[in-house]
Formats: C-alpha cells, sequence, structure tokens
C-alpha cells in the first residue's frame, strides 16, 4: 500500500471532530493525571478502557493515547520550579531547569521544556511513521544478547553522568544494580535482601526511591536556607521567559531532533523503562554539544532540551512493538494491547497493511496529543513559574503532603513510607556531600535488566553472544564512553604518572563518613549475598566487590591527594583553562550556614517527616495532613492564620476528596483505629 | 495417609470453621460494606498477557453484581510466577474482600510439591471464587525444527522459553522431560508470555513448553493456521473441542503411575484462570463474592466482549475449585514427592526412579 496515502487516510480518520475531541478528552485527562501524585499514567490509561468499549477503534485508540502521551507532561513542572521531580521520567530536566529557576529564568526554562516537548513529540511520531513499515525485521534482530548488550551502553553513560566524580558515580551505579537485585531472583528465586519482609519480595518499587533521592533533598534544602527559590524581583518577565524558551529550541533544533529519536529509539525496545531515557538523552548531549561540560548543571537550557524532548518523544516509539508484534513497550501500551483485541485489531502484519491507515492514525493522534498538551501546559507555565518565588513556607506543607501520598503508589504499603525516608535521607547525604545522584538511578533501572538478560544470553548461545555485530558494536560504545572521560582525566592531570604521584600522609576529615558507611554497607550486603546458591549471587558478588573497590579508591584518593589537585586546579583556572567537569548533580546554593546550622536544619525537616509517619501511624494519614500544614507553617513561619487554616482546610480536603473517596486508596490501618472503634468508624484513613 | 497429613488436614478444617464462625467485627452486611469501596484484583504478572486480559474482563463487570456495586481495580504484582502476589494477598494484605489475587493456575500447587518455603499459604483455606475458563495448554515448536509430532522429541533437544523457576512455563517441561523422556532445554528468565513469544518468533527460541489454548486461539491462531508454528500435544484433563486431531499427553503415558502424576501437574490448566480471596475473609462477603462471580459469568455484556475478544468462557465456581483442591491434596505422598523430584532441571534420580523403571525406557 501506498504509504502516503495510508497517511493521509490516518490524518482524515483522526480528523473526524468526535475522535478529535475524543483525543482532547484523553489529552486532559492524561495532564490531570500527571500533576496530581498517586494515580500514574497506567492506572490511568486502565480506568479509562472501559468507557472505550462502545467507540470504534480510532476513536478509542486517540482518547487512550491522548492519555498515554500526556501524562509525563505535567513533570517538568515541579522539576524545574521546585528542584522535586515528580517522576523519575523528569529527573534529568531538574539539573538545568532548577538552577535557571534560580537565576529567575524559570519562564524560560519551562517554555523550553514545554517547546522541546512539542517538537520533540512531533519529531518522534514523524521517526515512527517513516520507520514502521520496515521496522519489522528490526525490531525482530534485537535479541536477548542485543538488549542486554544496549543495556550496559545504557549503564556506560555513568562514566559521562559522574561528571568530575569518575569514582563516586561508579560506586553509585554500583550501589544502584545491587539496589535492583533485592526481591525474589528469576533464575533461582532466592530472596535477596528482603529482610523477610514481603515488601522487598518483588524489589524496591521506582517511585518511593525516585522521590526520595530526588524530590526529598531539594525540599529539605529549601527549609535550611529558609527563602525562597528566587525573589520576585530577581524573575525575569515570564511571557518574554516562555517566548526566549521557544526560541531556544528552535535555535538548538538539531538537538531536539537527535534527543527525540534516542527517546523513540529506546522507547521502541521494549523492557527498558522511560525513567532511563532522559538520562541517556542527556549524557548524548553533554558529550556531543560545545562546551557542555562547563556549562551543564548550571542552569543550561539545552540540558533541559535534551531531557524534555526524548521523554516525550517515548510513548511514539513504545506503539511501535505493540502495533507490530503485540509486545508492548511500555506500562501504558501494555493496556493499550487489551484495547486492541476489544476493537478486533489484531498486532501484527495485518497493522502494517490491512489497518494500516488505523496504524497512522494512532502515529497522528501521539503527535496532536503531544502538541495540544504541551501547548496547554505551556500557556499555563507564566502562573507555574510564579511558584519558585513563594515563601518556603507555602510550598513545604502542600508538596510534602502530595509527596508522601505519591510515594504510596509503590506498593501501598508502609514500606514506601520507609523507602522513602531512607532514600531522602540518603540522598540528601549524597547531594552535600557531592556524591552525583544520577548513576544511582541509571544502575538501578538497567541492573536488574542485565542480569536477566545476561543469564538467558549464557543459558542460550553459551560465549557465542558476544561475537554478534550489534553486540560488539555497543559493547565498543560502551567501552569508548567509559574510557574517554578517564583518559581526559589523565591528561587534564599532566599524565598517568603524575596522577599516581604525590601521596601525602592521609588526613582524616568528617566528609569520610559517608565513603566510610557506603564501604560497610557493600560489605554487609556482601556477606548476606555469600549464603546464596551461585546463580543468585554470582551478579550481586561482582558488583559488590565493584563497588567496594571503587569507593575505597575514591576514599583514598580524598584522604592523600585533594591538596595537590586543587592546588594543580587552581594553577589551571589562573592560566585560563576552563577545563574543569561539572559537577553532575544540582549544585547546593547554601553558602552562607556552617555546616553544624545545615546538619540541624536538615534533622529538621526530617524529624517534620518521622513526625508525620508517627502521626499517620497513630492516627491516619487524613487527620494528620491539616496538623502537619498547621505545625509546619506555625513553627517555621510563622505564617499568619489567615494563610494557614485554608491552606489547612484545602489540603485535607484535597487528599480526602481525590485520595480517600474517589481514588479509595487503601491507607495502612491506624494504631487509634484499631484499639478505638469509634475513631475507624468516624475518621477516614484511619 | 500418614498421621501428621490427616492432622494438618483437620486443623485446617477446624481453622476453616472457626473463621467461618466468627462475627464481623461491624455486622455490616456486604452491600453496606461494598458500597462506595473499591475492589482490587491483584494479577501475578505484568500487564498485556492472559492473565491479565482475562482479569480485566471480569473486572470490567464483576463490580455490577456484587452488593453494594464497588469499583473494581486490577493491579499488576509480579514476581516469582505469581507466588510474590499470592503470599502478599494471604499474608499482608487487608482480609476485608476487597483485596481479591488472580494468581498463575500453578501457584496452588506449590505447596503440594514441597515447596512450603517459599509458598506461605495453605490452597484449601484459601476463599476461592471462581475461574473464567477451564483451559488446556499446548506444547508448540517452530517448523524449522524439523520435528514434526510429539515423538521426534525423545531424539530431537528443543529449546524453549519460560519465564521465572517454579512456574508452569519451565515446571511442565522438565516433568514432561524427565518422566517422558522428551528433550526440553528450557530457558528461563523471560520476564512474560509477549517477551517469550517475540524470542520464539525471532528464532532464538524454538518455542514453548506451555501455551495457554485459550490466548494462542485468539492472538496467535495465524501462526498456526500458517503452518510456521506445529502444536505437538496437548495437556489438560480431557482434549479440548477446538483440539480433537492433537494427541492428549496422558493418553501417551506409558505407566498407570506417570499418568496420575501427568493428571495431578495438569490439574493446573483445569483450573484455568483461578481467582482468589485470602482466608479469614468475613464468609457472608465470600458468598456474595462467589455469587457475583457466577453471575458475571452469564452477563451479557461480558459475553459479547469476550465473542469480540476471541476468548473463551468456560467457568468453575469457587466451591468446585474448593474441591479440586480438597482431592488433589490427597494425592499418595510418594507420587508427590516424585512428580516434586521430576519438576526440576537436575531431578534427585533416587526419588524419580520409581517412575522411571515403570517408565519403560
Amino acid at each position: 500500500m501506498d504509504i502516503l496515502h495510508a497517511l493521509g487516510d490516518g490524518l482524515s480518520i483522526i480528523m473526524e471532530p468526535h475522535r478529535l475531541l475524543l483525543l482532547w478528552g484523553g489529552v486532559l485527562c492524561g495532564l490531570a493525571l500527571g500533576i496530581l501524585p498517586g494515580i500514574g499514567g497506567v492506572a490511568g490509561t486502565a480506568l479509562l478502557l472501559p468507557f472505550t468499549f462502545s467507540m470504534d477503534a480510532a476513536g478509542a485508540m486517540a482518547l487512550l493515547l491522548g492519555l498515554a502521551a500526556t501524562t509525563t507532561h505535567g513533570d517538568p513542572i515541579s522539576a524545574i520550579v521546585l528542584g522535586a521531580p515528580g517522576h523519575a521520567a523528569s529527573a534529568a530536566t531538574a539539573l538545568d531547569g532548577y538552577p535557571m529557576t534560580k537565576r529567575g529564568e524559570g519562564a524560560r526554562a519551562l517554555g523550553a521544556a514545554y517547546m522541546s516537548a512539542l517538537m520533540g513529540g512531533v519529531f518522534g511520531a514523524i521517526l515512527m511513521a517513516v520507520a514502521l513499515p520496515i521496522v519489522r525485521p528490526l525490531i525482530l534482530y534485537i535479541g536477548s544478547p542485543e538488549l542486554l548488550a544496549l543495556s550496559v551502553f545504557g549503564i556506560s553513560m555513568v562514566a559521562v553522568l559522574s561528571g568530575n566524580t569518575p569514582l563516586r558515580g561508579l560506586t553509585m551505579a554500583c550501589f544502584g544494580v545491587m539496589l535492583a537485585m533485592i526481591g525474589s531472583d528469576p533464575q533461582t528465586g532466592t530472596l535477596r535482601w528482603t529482610f523477610d519482609s514481603l515488601y522487598l519480595w518483588e524489589g524496591l518499587p521506582l517511585v518511593p526511591l525516585t522521590l526520595g533521592i530526588f524530590a526529598l533533598p531539594e525540599l529539605c534544602d529549601l527549609l535550611v536556607s529558609r527563602t525562597q527559590i528566587v525573589q520576585s524581583e530577581k524573575m525575569q518577565n515570564n511571557w518574554k521567559g516562555l517566548w526566549q524558551g521557544s526560541v531556544d529550541c528552535f535555535v538548538h533544533w538539531w538537538l531536539v531532533l537527535r534527543c527525540s529519536w534516542i527517546g523513540s529509539v529506546i522507547g521502541a525496545i521494549p523492557g527498558i523503562s522511560a525513567a532511563v531515557i532522559d538520562w541517556i538523552s542527556y549524557g548524548h548531549a553533554l558529550k556531543t554539544e560545545k562546551n557542555a561540560a562547563q556549562t551543564f548543571g548550571k542552569g543550561d537550557v539545552r540540558g533541559v532540551i535534551a531531557a524534555e524532548s526524548a521523554t516525550c518523544s517515548r510513548e511514539g516509539g513504545a506503539l511501535v512493538p505493540t502495533i507490530v508484534f503485540g509486545v508492548p513497550g511500555s506500562a501504558g501500551m501494555a493496556i493499550l494491547l487489551g484495547a486492541f483485541m476489544i476493537h478486533g485489531l489484531v498486532p501484527g502484519p495485518d497493522m502494517l497493511t490491512k489497518n494500516l491507515a488505523i496504524t497512522y492514525s494512532m502515529v497522528w493522534s501521539i503527535a496532536i496529543a503531544n502538541i495540544v498538551g504541551s501547548g496547554l501546559c505551556y500557556l499555563f507555565s507564566s502562573q507555574f513559574a510564579k511558584l519558585a518565588s513563594l515563601r518556603y513556607t507555602l510550598i513545604l506543607p502542600v508538596v510534602l503532603s502530595l509527596v508522601y501520598i505519591g510515594a504510596f503508589e509503590g506498593h501501598r504499603s508502609w514500606g514506601d513510607m520507609f523507602s522513602l525516608l531512607f532514600f531522602g535521607v540518603f540522598a540528601w547525604a549524597m547531594k552535600h556531600f557531592k556524591w552525583p545522584r544520577p548513576p544511582l538511578v541509571l544502575g538501578f533501572i538497567l541492573g536488574s535488566i542485565i542480569e536477566r538478560y545476561m543469564f538467558i544470553s549464557i543459558q542460550r548461545y553459551g560465549g557465542d553472544w558476544m561475537l554478534r555485530p550489534l553486540v560488539l558494536v555497543l559493547f565498543l560504545m560502551a567501552a569508548l564512553t567509559i574510557i574517554r572521560p578517564f583518559l581526559q582525566d589523565v591528561k587534564a592531570h599532566g599524565g598517568f604518572g603524575r596522577m599516581l604521584s604525590d601521596f601525602h600522609a592521609p588526613k582524616i576529615s568528617m566528609v569520610q563518613i559517608f565513603p566510610v558507611f557506603m564501604l560497610c554497607l557493600f560489605a554487609y550486603m556482601l556477606i548476606e549475598a555469600s549464603s546464596w546458591n551461585f546463580a543468585a549471587k554470582i551478579i550481586p558478588m561482582i558488583v559488590g566487590f565493584g563497588g567496594i573497590i571503587f569507593c575505597a579508591i575514591s576514599l583514598f584518593d580524598d584522604m592523600c591527594k585533594s591538596e595537590v589537585h586543587a592546588a594543580r586546579a587552581e594553577e589551571r583556572a589562573a592560566a585560563g583553562i576552563a577545563d574543569e567537569k561539572m559537577h553532575m548533580d544540582i549544585g547546593t546554593n547554601i553558602t552562607d550556614l556552617s555546616n553544624g546550622t545545615i546538619l540541624f536544619r536538615g534533622a529538621i525537616f526530617f524529624g517534620y517527616l518521622i513526625a508525620f509517619l508517627i502521626s499517620m501511624y497513630l492516627i491516619g494519614i487524613v487527620p494528620t495532613v491539616p496538623i502537619f500544614i498547621i505545625a509546619l507553617m506555625r513553627i517555621e513561619g510563622p505564617e499568619p492564620w489567615k494563610f494557614v487554616i485554608p491552606m489547612a482546610i484545602c489540603m485535607t480536603a484535597l487528599v480526602y476528596g481525590l485520595f480517600d473517596q474517589l481514588l479509595t486508596i487503601p491507607w495502612p490501618p491506624s494504631f487509634l483505629g484499631e484499639h478505638w472503634p469509634w475513631w475507624k468508624a468516624h475518621m477516614p484513613s484511619a | 495417609m500418614n498421621n501428621k497429613f490427616q492432622a494438618m488436614v483437620a486443623g485446617s478444617v477446624i481453622a476453616a470453621a472457626i473463621t467461618a464462625t466468627q462475627p464481623t467485627a461491624t455486622a455490616q452486611t456486604p452491600a453496606d460494606f461494598y458500597r462506595g469501596k473499591t475492589v482490587t484484583i491483584y494479577v501475578g504478572l505484568s500487564p498485556g498477557g492472559g492473565y491479565d486480559t482475562n482479569a480485566r474482563l471480569a473486572g470490567r463487570h464483576f463490580g455490577k453484581y456484587i452488593p453494594g456495586n464497588p469499583a473494581i481495580l486490577i493491579r499488576n504484582m509480579p514476581g516469582a510466577g505469581g507466588l510474590v502476589m499470592t503470599n502478599h494477598l494471604a499474608n499482608v494484605a487487608p482480609r476485608d474482600g476487597l483485596h481479591l489475587g488472580a494468581p498463575q493456575r500453578g501457584v496452588p500447587f506449590e505447596p503440594l510439591l514441597g515447596n512450603d518455603s517459599k509458598a506461605k499459604f495453605d490452597p484449601r483455606l484459601l476463599n476461592w471464587i471462581g475461574s473464567i475458563n477451564a483451559d488446556t495448554s499446548v506444547t508448540i515448536v517452530h517448523r524449522r525444527t524439523g520435528i514434526k509430532t510429539w515423538s521426534d522429541l525423545r531424539n530431537r533437544e528443543v529449546i524453549i522459553a519460560g519465564t521465572g523457576v517454579g512456574t508452569e512455563s519451565v515446571v511442565v517441561p522438565y516433568v514432561l522431560r524427565n518422566l517422558m523422556g522428551l528433550k526440553f532445554k528450557v530457558i528461563a528468565g523471560f520476564p512474560g508470555g509477549s517477551e517469550m513469544n517475540l524470542s520464539m518468533v525471532r528464532g532464538e527460541v524454538d518455542g514453548r513448553g506451555t501455551f495457554s489454548w485459550t490466548s494462542l486461539k485468539p492472538h496467535y491462531k495465524d501462526w498456526v493456521e500458517s503452518g510456521d508454528f506445529l502444536v505437538l500435544f496437548q495437556m489438560g484433563l480431557r482434549k479440548h473441542p477446538d483440539l480433537k486431531d492433537v494427541p492428549l499427553i496422558t493418553d501417551l503415558a506409558e505407566t498407570e503411575d506417570i499418568k496420575r502424576m501427568l493428571r495431578v501437574q495438569f490439574t493446573a490448566f483445569e483450573l484455568g484462570r483461578p481467582l482468589f480471596a485470602p482466608e479469614g475473609v468475613p464468609p457472608d462477603r465470600v458468598i456474595a463474592l462467589r455469587q457475583a462471580f457466577d453471575d458475571t459469568m452469564k452477563d451479557k455484556d461480558l459475553l459479547a466482549e469476550a465473542e469480540k475478544g476471541g476468548m473463551e468462557v468456560n467457568p468453575m465456581s469457587g466451591l468446585e475449585m474448593q474441591d479440586i483442591f480438597k482431592d488433589l491434596y490427597a494425592t499418595p505422598k510418594e507420587l508427590i514427592a516424585r512428580l516434586g523430584a521430576a519438576s526440576v532441571e537436575k531431578p534427585d534420580l533416587k526419588v524419580l526412579e520409581g517412575a522411571k523403571t515403570g517408565g519403560g525406557e
């Protein structure tokens, strides 16, 4: 069939007014779901599915794809404005977006994010439209060894994403991989590091982990610094900023194109989660863009563009394996697959011949959903940008309540709360001790995929799989990605010999607590692992020993070489050589406070969180919300009662109405409710 | 049957009786209880596969028939072949009738086959609600293997895909290899059915040891019709009406013992797509759920949807399932031990021996 013809047919199908209306409906649902925590796009798609039965196939797909394509569109708002990404898919956006906000350029960052999302979504759809008819053999070519090699290549990005602290990055990547191994192992059924808790059987859930790692530290520092994120007089004009952000996207259109294609191609590979796409794309931009090493992470608009254009082109890619093989490319697509069957569409070659017009109508749906969704967000961005100028006592109560409920999306149990808190404290320490956080997440997501497909590859092919051409190419690329920054380092230090010289007697300092803690953690995990059977422990053991080695060298380096290096860095700076690589994380801007004050106020922050948990355990989450809000606003501010009371009432109403009544989230039982029936009968969530 | 086993059964019957006579804490009717709430059905696999689609199909209509008309939410909790989900439901989830499990049908066999350490439940004590269809499983291989009939499997090795250890996709091929001499090499560790299918199409594996006929028929019938894949034999307690010309593997077993062991193994397929509530759920709610399930299976919209999607509806009631588990757990221990030995990659030959010498190989 003539492809252009089918493309036109697809467009005319989707341009039917009632289908366009459905598409808009889906987009609105997707945006709402994306902004509110605790539901997620997958559950949203599943909830909408029953309403599509009476629709025709193209209409139903328009509604569902509209939703699926836009659930991540709300994420950049909190990532850029508050530095607290609501979902892992926009964690990389915060890295440059948040510093821009602090500089007063929040509107520009949001404008760039949404314009690149829009363009990325459209570019992704174009790639899919062109690739669909020829993609079948390509996907068939990607076997288990190729999936393994791709994940290895993905994890090699750690080298780039570790910035100027490669050893710390590698340590964290190893730790992330080990975290991914928690739970029951597919090869032997061994329960790894589950501490006899069923919560961990299935592994650590991603949502509380990412909220803890990326959101809590920024919120904590907001309380520590006791200011608003940006003074309103420092903020640029919002509309001007938005326009500037869009112009940035047009100037860097080639970057948008590359990153969106990275997003769609990775999205088309089943099994690789959305949460790594932004990092791989960000890493790519960091490697290829001019002077990126100096400016990324300090508020470079290209960082925002790279992350967002990839994230939003993912759904277009995920559609491909779903249509062609019936293998869903993402969790949302899996539910879409159910909708296929209801509407008599059978994934497979038919979708590329007989039903090609419908297939293209889906591609169009995704493209249009991206335009509409990003457009709407773009229009409202000027309002969102203003959030950054609010006092921290107004932002924290609301955002923290939502973070708690959002973490509940994990396994809906107390374990989610503990994970959130543990990783919150852990990541806050990482941030202040300057250990990069992105490698941890990359290791966490790719670690289990690598283990799974390594076993399958070895069982199936013995050692031959390593000689497959694509595997070789990917391994080579991974090796280059790892070795190049290392060689640059060697060069910067004036050769390998000088790098290994200039030791002095070890100097102990407080910051070394963190690597010592990591060493103990690794050692403990390895001791636990030593009793498992071979297939269950081989990968965790290798990775664990790797972690110990990297961590130990880093600690040694820290103790014995820091002065010489600092002197050399100064020397270079004096000579005007700006080759210092970025610290790959959101930097702290708390410079005027002593370490003691930071530690004290950080303890207060986490004290609030623990108090929240204790109260939630005692009386239930719904009555805890107003108490928490009033306490936080009065003690920290103190905010006037005229703000406190309405805030407490609104948030409680939101939590009660939306999460308790509408979504009927199964809250864990409370102590008071268990022992005092009246409380249980009269108090929601008790 | 030994005394310990009898005591165990008696104990569980008493436990069940105690829970059955306990009044509910609040003396609510099921309708009062369920009104405005959400019933969550946990599926033990990632979304998109047969268990998931069936649970979603039932879930869409189930709420209509439960008194109080609660909303139904499907949640996927994959891991360890459904054990993670079932253990979670049986031990952690509230026993209020708002949390139901749709496990892989092999899961209730875990405690029977001597795997107590990982399975933390007794299937006889769970409240079985019903099953949407009694199923038949088939073994399929690609034609490039050159295999024409089931007996070719005795002379030529085929590579098949499986998910986690302990799931039927891994256990059944091992049982057939160890009891019937069929040369299966199992590559375990695939995340789910769709990944195994893709792997099969791209030629990484030669086939699948267990493929539900009810999920093969609607989605992949053209694989069989085009001749790319061959259905070698079927596994179940009886032949499926669609598959009259395909041999039933239990008919091919050489001895009565082997036949009996295979029937124990294949009872799982007969259970189809089981649904349960944990033990300790107030009995009036269990009764309401069972009734609602039976009514749901007759629902016109559900049947029409199933027809449209090419899915089968051939329900089994919760009480029938409860009986099946009672019978199953009364199988002589020695046969269970042999079957258990046969279900792993490297069987303990001493335990397996009795069956082998009788196998006439």
